[in-house]
């Protein structure tokens, strides 16, 4: 166990998939209870664009990821709110033109992109200093947001007319979800990966779903299965010698079953 | 005083007018139902008087408010929540979200004792840990019903509040809302498409068919001529015997 925080590569894996995950979670349990699951997908695959362009103009990727996915989402918001088009088909949209996109551009990279693969598919080897200092921001952000709005996004998720009728802004709070779930998706590519990320985001939840009992103690247990997640899918990677992204998702998707079973054996 | 003004109002959807020159009030105290079938424009004026659309001509006026002012008076019970049934929202917590004051203004005391009152009114208080999404159509009602009175409104507004109540219910419904009106002389207006559930139980009538057809009490305004107007031709209206009856003589639309 000590073997592993001597490594640096782990070590900065590890704080910065916890800090991804606790703000995945946290973003994931109102995706999921907004029912807006494949805009996290959207935003996510949106990004692979904004990393493509990254390396075109040879600044850090997560940066213009970063711009391009906060954009995408809060298209998304704009097109569903303002226009007869649902988020499910604005999604249908832009998650397959970024990506053709970023395929095209892909071709005007000059010279060789290893990095690519890491960033679909997640590499805790990229993870530095800078994506540990994004991710802890990017945490606190998401808690900042959390304690600030909670009451606003639950009621806004439940009822959104009534929350007009009550005064509730729900169209701020919707832009701020959209482009906090947009930094947060971006910031945890390095950990997951953009092909996988949506699992960071809706598994926890559906797991804590399977016991909460209010909306605190879903968000609660969303965090701590994310977290769970995360630090459990990293070690096993380095035990087993498997990629860590795909574990990550592998270890959330275990939780998930367990968390069902367990529901359907010992609660009913 | 007057509790609700509707002056002139007009309202035009793509250059189809919804609302045409739409002009009545309600007497604080009163109990009023807003009649009309189907695509009358009922849901679009009670959504100018809740200020969530504005009318392209005239206004709304609650206790001499416009109506993004009167908020903290108004209470709302919408019709067809649909919300995420697997969302994890205690039947308490939605009463609570009647009673927010605004951005991170906390909830006192009073106010969770005031969540136990309308619970135990409604009679829902042994159900109040109970998540929304496994009540049943009538118990998520009585708790919309709950969360609306949270804040004793000084108005309170219905839509199609019997969409979902279970026959047994009913008559309970309306009882509850007598008594909230009794109680706290809240004026009460019930958007509805049923004639036979208020035209015993409400004070007035205004008859809405993207054009106020007519207002009043009941008995004037439940007349054959109005009906027709509203529901079309095959429509007769028996105000003989305890309960007065409506009937269809052709089923020519989708009302019925």
């Amino acid at each position: 166990m000590a073997e592993i925080f001597s490594l640096p590569f782990m070590r900065n894996a590890l704080l910065a998939g916890l800090a991804v995950s606790v703000a995945a979670a946290l973003i994931g349990s109102f995706v999921v209870a907004r029912r807006m699951a494949f805009i996290g997908a959207g935003i996510a695959h949106s990004s692979f664009a904004g990393v493509v362009i990254g390396f075109l103009l040879g600044i850090n990727p997560l940066i213009s990821a970063g711009i391009f996915a906060s954009l995408t989402g809060l298209s998304i918001g704009f097109l569903s709110r303002n226009y007869k088009i649902e988020e499910e088909s604005a999604v249908g949209v832009f998650f397959p033109f970024s990506m053709a996109l970023g395929i095209i551009l892909l071709g005007f990279v000059k010279g060789f992109t290893p990095d690519i693969m890491g960033y679909l598919f997640g590499d805790v080897l990229l993870v530095g200093k800078t994506e540990i200092l994004l991710s802890f921001l990017t945490m606190g952000l998401v808690i900042v947001f959390f304690l600030m709005f909670f009451r606003e996004m639950v009621y806004s998720t439940f009822d959104e007319e009534t929350s007009r009728v009550l005064g509730i802004k729900v169209a701020l709070v919707y832009y701020l979800f959209l482009f906090l779930s947009s930094v947060t998706i971006v910031v945890s590519i390095k950990v997951v990966g953009i092909i996988l990320l949506s699992g960071l985001l809706v598994i926890p939840p559906l797991a804590a779903l399977q016991f909460a009992k209010n909306m605190k103690s879903y968000v609660i247990l969303s965090v701590l299965f994310g977290i769970l997640s995360s630090v459990g899918g990293l070690f096993l990677s380095y035990w087993l010698n498997l990629p860590s992204g795909a574990t990550i998702i592998s270890v959330s998707f275990l939780l998930l079953l367990a968390s069902g079973l367990t529901r359907k054996l010992v609660f009913r | 005083m007057k509790a609700l003004e509707v002056r002139k109002v007009w309202f035009t959807y793509q250059s189809e007018p919804v609302l045409k020159n739409i002009n009545f009030s309600v007497e604080e105290g009163e109990l009023v139902a807003i009649l009309g079938p189907n695509g009358a424009g009922k849901t679009t004026l009670l959504k100018i008087i809740l200020g969530l659309l504005k009318p392209q001509k005239g206004e709304v006026r609650i206790f001499g408010l416009p109506p993004e002012k009167a908020r903290g008076i108004v209470g709302y019970v919408p019709q067809n929540l649909s919300p995420n049934r697997r969302m994890p929202i205690t039947a308490e917590a939605v009463v609570l979200m009647g009673a927010y004051r605004g951005f991170l203004k906390p909830l006192g005391k009073e106010i969770r004792r005031a969540v136990e009152e309308v619970l135990q009114q409604v009679g829902m208080i042994a159900f109040r840990k109970r998540l929304f999404g496994e009540l049943s159509g009538g118990q998520r009602q009585r708790v919309l019903i709950a969360r609306a009175l949270v804040r004793r409104p000084k108005l309170l507004i219905l839509d199609e509040p019997e969409t979902g109540l279970d026959p047994s219910f009913q008559e309970g419904f309306y009882k509850l809302l007598l008594r909230v009106k009794q109680a706290y002389g809240t004026t009460i207006l019930i958007v509805t498409h049923d004639v036979m559930a208020v035209s015993q139980r409400v004070s007035s009538i205004a008859c809405l068919n993207r054009e106020l057809v007519a207002h009043g009490r009941p008995q004037e305004v439940l007349t054959g001529e109005n009906l027709k107007c509203l529901y079309g031709e095959a429509a007769a209206y028996f105000g003989h015997g305890p309960a007065p009856h409506m009937v269809v003589e052709e089923h020519s639309g989708g009302n019925f």
